[in-house]
């Protein structure tokens, strides 16, 4: 197996692209959060008449939401990132990691010419396919020290 | 130049009580042991003796000298070691006719094989005493045991047989009854540069009492037992009126009555250092040979060993293992470059020029396989961020301010030792905080905190991490030390990034 002609030859299409949901651009921030929290959501994909228009991460949350309650009544489209960095379906894994690099996000949504939302492709994309290429990675393979876990789905 | 060591068998005799049973040959042997010790004029500090595991091999318990109670069979290679390290040392392998020759068959043959200079000591009563009598590879056709309600079909094996055939360059066999015997073959298997191997025969008073009662009752053993003097005839009988002959047609040993027909001349002479000569002699049990039967010289392995490293030493300089370390091999995989290229070229929507995409994915062959490289990496080999912590009574507020002055999605909680208590995380925030009606001024970071989360240590796999990641969906894991003391935070975006740089 070989990682790097992997990435380079993995469409995106192929890969785990379910690491968003979507909210309408009409929506008050109170009302995504709400989705998010609903669905343990980090990622939501804004969309004008089912077209990619925004993008809203948790990230917008921490840093304009959280602290400052006027913004709740606010509609996203206000605190969201208008027209974000996507691909289109041909694009390989390798395209979205660069640019991925090149832009410093998180998320590149994969879109399709007409801006329809095909899917989100993002750090846990990645990390499933890497997953993938070792299926018989385990747990307990080495002595861990601090033997955990947490009960919660939120760990970290 | 030497001082003379004066010690005596007290000096070797531990404070340990004795727990074989109460008849056991055991006790005969250990007495040997620790009355031939002092005559060696060896300091208490160099002897060592290993022993694998069987009644025989609570022996060390009982030497008050260096000694390991070791792995079952394992006993001659772990000898092999500790000789190797410190040829200095005198070394005793105590095993059994199970230990030695069952479980570690295969070890006790390398042994001799290198002729690694030990001493070792086959305690054989023909039976598992330990595990209260099961068939042992020693015991006769025949043998009704547990574990052979209706009598052995195996062929047993002939210690002495085995260890010629290993390569032993010292070959004895002695019996536990008779202590003087065994003291001076003891001796002289020290003082033997390279393998000494003397099998012992011992009663096992309780599952296979009688064993070798031929050989050791006192009315028997005159007219059953041969003792082997070397460049003397093989003669025994209580009037020494037997002897061997060699039988040049049945190929062995032949026993006569010393007389009319045959005279001391035609009886063979005992040569120790004829390999065909032991062979024959390990072959009988009528009358069953006793003594020296074997010994030559030989180079040892450390000998072998030291003298190599010397002459490599001498002409390549002192080894260095980081070097070797990493002078394992390396292939280049060949890249389907130009290949690759134009699919990127033509299918990136963005807006992706050619100049950035040689950049990020290079251009330079790859040296390794990537998956390959992966599978081997720690978590300290992607050095992870150093963690930005807060106090578990410290106000949310300050938690948020923290987040955001450093742009970060999770802080650590420790509690004032440094342990690690909690994460706090932008998940958190968007479940917990935000929307929510909470003063962020009143509330702590423990109560929002998740309690206990699962810190890897720094040698954990990289898979490992993936496989958090994508399993518990965590985008951020504790890094600890061997105290619970966080040491970083290791980021999905830390692996993403990793994987970026090698594209």
């Amino acid at each position: 197996m070989d990682l790097l002609a992997g990435l380079k030859q993995e469409p995106v299409t192929m890969m785990d692209l379910s690491d968003y949901c979507t909210a309408d651009i009409g929506a008050t921030v109170q009302e995504v959060l709400n989705q998010m929290q609903a669905h343990h959501c980090r990622h939501v994909l804004i969309t004008k008449e089912g077209k990619l228009a925004g993008i809203f991460t948790d990230r917008d949350v921490l840093l304009k939401v959280a602290d400052n309650k006027d913004a709740l009544g606010q509609p996203i489209s206000e605190l969201m990132t208008p027209e974000p960095w996507t691909l289109s379906k041909a694009a390989t894994a390798a395209d979205a990691l660069a640019l991925m690099a090149r832009h410093h996000i998180r998320n590149v949504p994969i879109v399709e010419e007409d801006r329809s939302i095909v899917g989100n492709f993002t750090h846990l994309s990645v990390l499933r396919f890497l997953a993938e290429q070792f299926p018989d990675i385990s747990i307990g393979s080495y002595p861990v020290y601090p033997r955990r876990f947490s009960r919660r789905r939120h760990g970290g | 130049m030497a001082t003379e060591i004066k010690l005596t068998r007290k000096d070797f005799m531990s404070d340990q009580t004795v727990r074989w049973c109460p008849g056991c040959g055991d006790y005969a042997i250990l007495a040997t042991v620790q009355k031939t010790l002092p005559r060696l004029g060896i300091p208490k500090e160099k002897f060592v003796f290993v022993s694998g595991i069987g009644c025989s091999s609570r022996f060390p318990y009982y030497m008050d000298t260096y000694g390991i109670h070791s792995i079952h069979g394992r006993a001659p290679t772990l000898a092999t070691g500790i000789k190797l390290s410190n040829p200095d040392l005198s070394v005793w392998v105590i095993t059994g006719d199970g230990d030695a020759l069952s479980i570690g068959g295969n070890h006790i043959l390398h042994a001799g094989r290198r002729n690694v200079d030990l001493n070792i000591l086959l305690f054989n009563n023909r039976i598992y005493g330990l595990t209260k009598g099961q068939l042992s590879p020693t015991s006769p056709v025949g043998t009704r045991t547990k574990s052979s309600p209706y009598g052995s079909i195996e062929r047993p094996l002939y210690p002495v047989e085995v260890a010629l055939a290993s390569g032993a360059t010292f070959v004895a066999r002695t019996i536990d009854v008779l202590q003087k015997d065994m003291g001076e073959i003891m001796y002289q298997a020290a003082l033997h540069k390279g393998l000494a191997f003397i099998e012992i025969m011992q009663n096992c008073v309780i599952f296979n009492n009688g064993a070798w009662f031929d050989y050791s009752d006192r009315s028997k053993r005159a007219e059953n037992d041969l003792f082997l003097e070397p460049g003397k005839p093989m003669v025994f009988g209580k009037n020494k009126d037997k002897g061997l002959v060699l039988d040049e047609e049945q190929g062995g040993f032949r026993v006569v009555e010393i007389g009319d027909e045959y005279s001391i001349e035609d009886i063979v002479i005992h040569d120790p250092t004829s390999l065909e000569n032991a062979f024959l002699l390990s072959q009988l049990t009528y009358p069953m040979p006793l003594g020296i039967i074997y010994q030559v010289t030989k180079p040892t392995y450390c000998e072998g060993m030291w003298g190599q490293i010397q002459q490599v030493k001498a002409q390549k300089g002192e080894g260095n293992l980081r070097e070797l370390y990493y002078s394992a091999d390396t292939w280049e995989v060949v890249a389907e470059e130009e290949e690759i290229k134009a699919e990127v070229k033509g299918t990136v929507e963005a807006s992706l020029d050619e100049a950035y995409i040689d950049e990020v994915l290079g251009t330079e062959p790859v040296q390794v396989d990537l998956a390959e490289q992966l599978a081997g990496l720690t978590l300290h080999d992607l050095n992870p961020k150093p963690p930005i912590t807060i106090n578990p009574s410290a106000l949310m507020d300050h938690a948020l301010s923290l987040m955001k002055e450093h742009n970060i999605g999770a802080l650590l909680v420790v509690s004032p030792d440094r342990h690690l208590m909690g994460i706090i995380t932008e998940a958190d925030v968007v479940d917990r905080i935000a929307g929510q009606d909470i003063d962020l001024h009143q509330v702590t970071v423990g109560e929002f905190m998740t309690k206990e989360p699962i810190g890897l240590p720094l040698y954990a796999s990289v898979l490992e991490a993936v496989h958090f990641m994508t399993q518990r969906r965590f985008r951020h894991l504790p890094v600890v030390d061997e105290n619970l003391h966080p040491v970083g935070v290791l980021s999905s975006r830390d692996l993403v990034e990793f994987l970026i740089k090698h594209l």
